[in-house]
């Protein structure tokens, strides 16, 4: 039984969804990516992590959180962005603008905004912000307004104690921060015209919001790479859509993209709606009972449209955007079923992350429709921890750096673009380094 | 409330505050001949400075080991380990009642010579020899070598080259210090100056009912002397605990005045009211009274003679405390009250320390003496540990270099003054090694 | 009475926070308050206060180091009520405030 290794076997054959590839043929040339091996040292050598550090989250604009999240002046979160040893403070000023710092005080360098643990995130709402070791205090914009015995220092000058600021812009209602001293780009420049137009799509109507966060032990890029391919869907996920079907060891049936899309270093992909990939996947009686499923609840809920940003491939059978916005956060855009999520895979180590998710619906009416959205967010979970499972084994063995090539097909071609820009940045960074005189 | 006070007191501050003169010529930090403008904290993380402070300020210091009444009578010993400095200590009262202190190293192999389950613990006890686990070879008390297993199996053993390696051992008011330098550049009393000489009049030596805690703190060691060594954040940090029904923070509080600051060398003192002191915003409690103690020790101080003409360098009164700061490491604090506190700040990386307090208190006498005895320190804890872990915070905005200038008051010399200190040190060692 | 009376008969009322507040050393009683409820703090607390004059008075008169195992247990709950005092009457909870992971561990205390 000779493996032919560019054709499908029976069993793949059966019950495939066929799209069409653009020119020369495939996405990966039509991309302008090559098609060799690749190799994964950038996802476990530390030398690179450090490279990455800078070169990658210094330098691009950082996912931090929306603005449904600061309702009102004076609402505030912090973000913890330990890889980078920075806190960051994100807080909506009395003018309603919203605005980052540094959470640093001025006066000793204490954190400034913080709970029981200085390591832990913290949000809440203030009138002004006071630090709890000597009492100084800050108003919603940033500038001092109250010093503890003020008399006993020497030359104050007003403005030097007013919080660092960051580089702060939103788009679509979220935030984002650029740890530039002066940004390359605009937000709006380096999310680009494409993405822009998600700007369109209602997300400030889905406020009934899940939040999950946990420890990874892979590089932030495996689980990115998981999350941008449906090559894996059939053998990881097998019990998921098909339990009564063997998990690995027999042919399976591919599961087949509809569309990609590559806009500068982002990238998204398109796939087909719940009716996609039908003859693989069997539903559950509990699907039936909650009216809902992972693709989300069944009776979508009303929104004020869907705005023209979404669905760029013009996918007939559109079930899914996912959106994988440069470096690190992805928004899911679930079709007609009106709801989405966002995941973040933030770097901890070279061979670890924190990732977040966040689930939007719109709110619920009734037990019905809260029950609904409950069991989709479960079930996203199951699928989610079957991933997380599979890259923890996976960078364990990549770690080793027994091999230096590994291989990606077609349908993985959003994450050779991924592991592209990256290595991309970091070339760049090298190269000014060797050009500066600087050892490389 | 948009215009930053920061030339005048707000009404909420100038009420109830005690304020003190300044010397010459207006300010504490100009007094003593320090700059006045924002300093860097870079010593307190970079691991390169790290480096040089080991050399510069540890290994040329006098450090401190511990009392002398750790060891009661010849034979009686403990360790110490400096781990960051990678040398291990044994203190050890010899058969002529002298305490010496050499490394704790086997001159057969190398070997750790005392130690008990964890060659990295710290240990003591009471021995007629010292014996090394590994090949039995024994040292006197005084070091020298007194038993080679086997003997006749080495080539030309010299016993002279057998002792034990000596480390510079000296004591001042029953506390025991080594140098680490192969000649001390001063002697201890030289170190300390004469000011702090005169501190061993003080009856030390009578309060030998001793509480001991320890801590490992994610902060360079330098943040937690500097937590300690200024007033200005006790009506913020302490602020529940000085006064319950009033929020700690977000307010304008009265401030806290320090009466006195001195400077002895690289040393420095805090002298401050203590109990006489700030009364109108603390509130005490109820069990305060019932076992007749607080944060400043029993109210009942029970006598222990004379003081010593060592305390209260600058003369003030009513007296509450002074807080020695001892270069580098060390802090002595004697309560009017009758008591005193050691605090040890020992590095164990750019950003993390070792803590040690002691509480030292004169045997009390019954139950009452007791308790107000426990109060006090189970009330200095709680204080602490509110300090501890302000640190933590502290030590992770500094290192995010979001800012990298900082602004110390004239409340706040003390902290200028050992960043000072340790900054030239490690200059000076810098210049050695160009040179 | 019971025969197997942790405290001395005159503070039998007492009894009932002895097994869990006689404890023999410090960061016995320190982890003891961190595992209580405010509820339970509060109910120690209230019961001990108005009964500790009246003990410390009472032990006053025996010779610290020739306790017997009663009178410690008493002494050891008086302990406790330092110990608790704070969360009771300046923090409301059982955590110092803003303490976070922080920790102190007494490693040395005198005995009794």
């Amino acid at each position: 039984m000779t493996i032919e290794l560019d054709k499908l076997t029976q069993d793949e054959a059966a019950g495939i969804d066929h799209h069409d590839k653009p020119q020369p043929g495939t996405w990966t040339e039509a991309f302008g990516l090559g098609t060799g091996p690749v190799s994964l040292k950038d996802s476990y050598d530390p030398a690179f992590y450090e490279d990455e550090k800078i070169a990658v989250f210094k330098r691009s604009w950082l996912y931090m959180g929306r603005v449904d999240q600061l309702a009102r002046s004076g609402t505030y979160f912090t973000k913890e962005l330990t890889f980078l040893g920075v806190s960051i403070l994100v807080i909506r000023g009395m003018d309603d603008e919203v605005r980052a710092f540094h959470n640093v005080c001025s006066h000793r360098g204490n954190k400034l905004m913080w709970d029981d643990d200085p390591r832990a995130e913290t949000h809440g709402s203030c009138r002004q912000l006071a630090c709890k070791y000597h009492g100084w205090r800050y108003d919603l914009e940033g500038q001092i307004s109250y010093v503890h015995n003020a008399p006993e220092f020497f030359d104050l000058q007003e403005e030097d104690l007013a919080l660092p600021a960051i580089s702060c812009e939103v788009w679509a209602g979220f935030i984002f921060i650029n740890l530039e001293e002066t940004p390359r780009q605009s937000l709006r420049d380096f999310i680009g015209p494409e993405v822009g137009k998600l700007e369109s799509y209602p997300f400030h109507e889905m406020t009934q919001r899940y939040v999950m966060d946990a420890p990874v032990n892979s590089n932030w890029k495996i689980l990115m790479d998981a999350f941008q391919e449906l090559y894996h869907v059939p053998y990881v996920h097998s019990k998921m859509n098909n339990p009564s079907g063997p998990p690995t060891g027999t042919d399976k049936v591919p599961f087949m993209m509809p569309a990609f899309r590559v806009f500068g270093k982002h990238r998204i992909y398109t796939s087909g709606g719940p009716h996609a990939n039908e003859a693989v996947r069997s539903p559950r009686p509990l699907d039936d009972f909650f009216g809902s499923s992972f693709y989300g609840p069944v009776d979508a809920p009303e929104i004020s449209g869907i705005g023209d940003g979404v669905n760029p491939a013009k996918v007939e059978n559109w079930g899914l955007d996912s959106w994988q916005v440069y470096p690190n956060l992805d928004i899911l855009i679930w079709g007609h079923r009106n709801w989405y999520l966002t995941y973040e895979y933030w770097p901890t180590g070279p061979n670890t992350h924190r990732f977040i998710w966040n689930i939007y619906f719109v709110p619920p009416k009734n037990a019905r429709e809260r029950l609904a959205q409950e069991q989709t967010v479960l079930s996203v979970r199951e699928f989610a921890i079957q991933d997380t499972g599979a890259v923890d084994a996976m960078q364990e063995a990549l770690k080793t750096g027994v091999r230096d090539e590994y291989h990606f097909c077609d349908q993985e071609v959003l994450a050779r673009h991924l592991h592209e820009c990256v290595q991309g940045d970091v070339d760049d960074l090298r190269a000014e380094r060797a050009g500066a005189g600087e050892q490389g | 409330m948009t215009t930053a006070h920061i030339s005048g007191l707000t009404e909420a501050e100038a009420a109830g505050i005690q304020t003190f003169e300044k010397p010459a010529p207006g300010s504490w930090t100009e007094s003593f001949g320090l700059k006045t403008g924002p300093v860097s904290f870079r010593d307190n993380y970079d691991p390169a400075f790290y480096e040089l402070e080991k050399e510069a300020v540890f290994r040329r210091s006098w450090l401190y080991m511990g009392r002398a009444e750790q060891l009661p009578r010849a034979g009686t010993y403990f360790t110490k380990e400096l781990t960051f400095l990678g040398v291990s200590i044994v203190v050890i009262r010899g058969m002529d009642n002298e305490i010496r202190a050499f490394h704790n190293v086997c001159s057969h192999r190398g070997n750790k010579l005392m130690w008990d389950d964890d060659p990295r613990a710290e240990t003591h006890g009471s021995c007629r020899q010292l014996a090394c686990k590994y090949h039995g070879w024994r040292y006197d008390l005084e070091g020298q070598i007194s038993y080679v297993h086997n003997a006749p199996e080495f080539f030309d053993l010299k016993e002279a080259d057998l002792s034990l390696p000596k480390v510079s051992c000296e004591s001042w008011a029953g506390f025991i210090f080594i140098n680490l330098e192969e000649t001390p550049s001063q002697n201890l009393g030289e170190f300390l100056g004469p000011d702090l000489v005169k501190l061993e009049s003080y009856p030390f030596g009578q309060m030998t009912q001793r509480y001991v805690i320890e801590s490992e703190i994610d902060a360079n060691w330098k943040l937690y002397l500097d937590a300690f060594q200024e007033l200005y954040h006790v009506p913020y940090v302490h602020g529940l605990m000085n006064n319950p029904n009033v929020p700690a923070t977000g307010i304008d509080k009265v401030p806290f005045m320090v009466p006195a600051f001195s400077i002895h060398g690289k040393h420095r003192c805090m002298t401050s009211g203590g109990p006489f002191a700030n009364k109108k915003v603390r509130a005490g409690r109820p069990v305060d009274e019932l076992f007749r103690g607080d944060f400043f020790g029993p109210k009942d101080a029970p006598d222990v003679g004379p003081l010593g003409d060592g305390v209260n360098p600058s003369g003030i009164d009513p007296w509450g405390l002074d807080s020695w700061q001892l270069y580098p490491n060390l802090v002595i604090l004697t309560w009017c009250q009758n008591w005193y506190i050691t605090y040890e700040y020992w590095p164990t990386g750019p950003a993390s320390h070792k803590f040690v307090l002691t509480g030292n208190f004169p045997k009390p006498k019954n139950a009452t003496e007791r308790l107000a005895q426990e109060h006090s320190f189970v009330t200095t804890k709680d204080f602490t540990m509110m300090d501890a872990n302000t640190l933590e915070a502290t030590q992770l905005g500094i290192m995010s270099e979001g800012r990298t200038e900082f602004n110390l008051c004239d409340q706040e010399v003390a902290i200028r003054h050992l960043h000072q200190v340790v900054h030239d040190d490690v200059a000076a060692l810098l210049n050695e090694r160009q040179g | 009475m019971s025969a197997n009376a942790m405290l001395p008969t005159a503070f039998s009322d007492l009894e009932p926070f002895a097994a869990d507040w006689a404890c023999e050393s410090e960061p016995e009683r320190y982890d003891r308050r961190l595992a209580s409820s405010m509820d339970e703090l509060q109910a120690f607390y209230d019961a001990i206060f108005p009964r500790a004059k009246a003990a410390l008075d009472f032990l006053d008169t025996k010779d610290l180091d020739d306790l017997s195992d009663q009178e410690l247990n008493l002494l050891r709950m008086l302990y406790s009520l330092s110990t608790i005092s704070f969360a009771v009457d300046c923090f409301k909870q059982p955590k110092i405030p803003d303490s976070g992971s922080a920790y102190l561990r007494v490693i040395s205390e005198p005995v009794p």
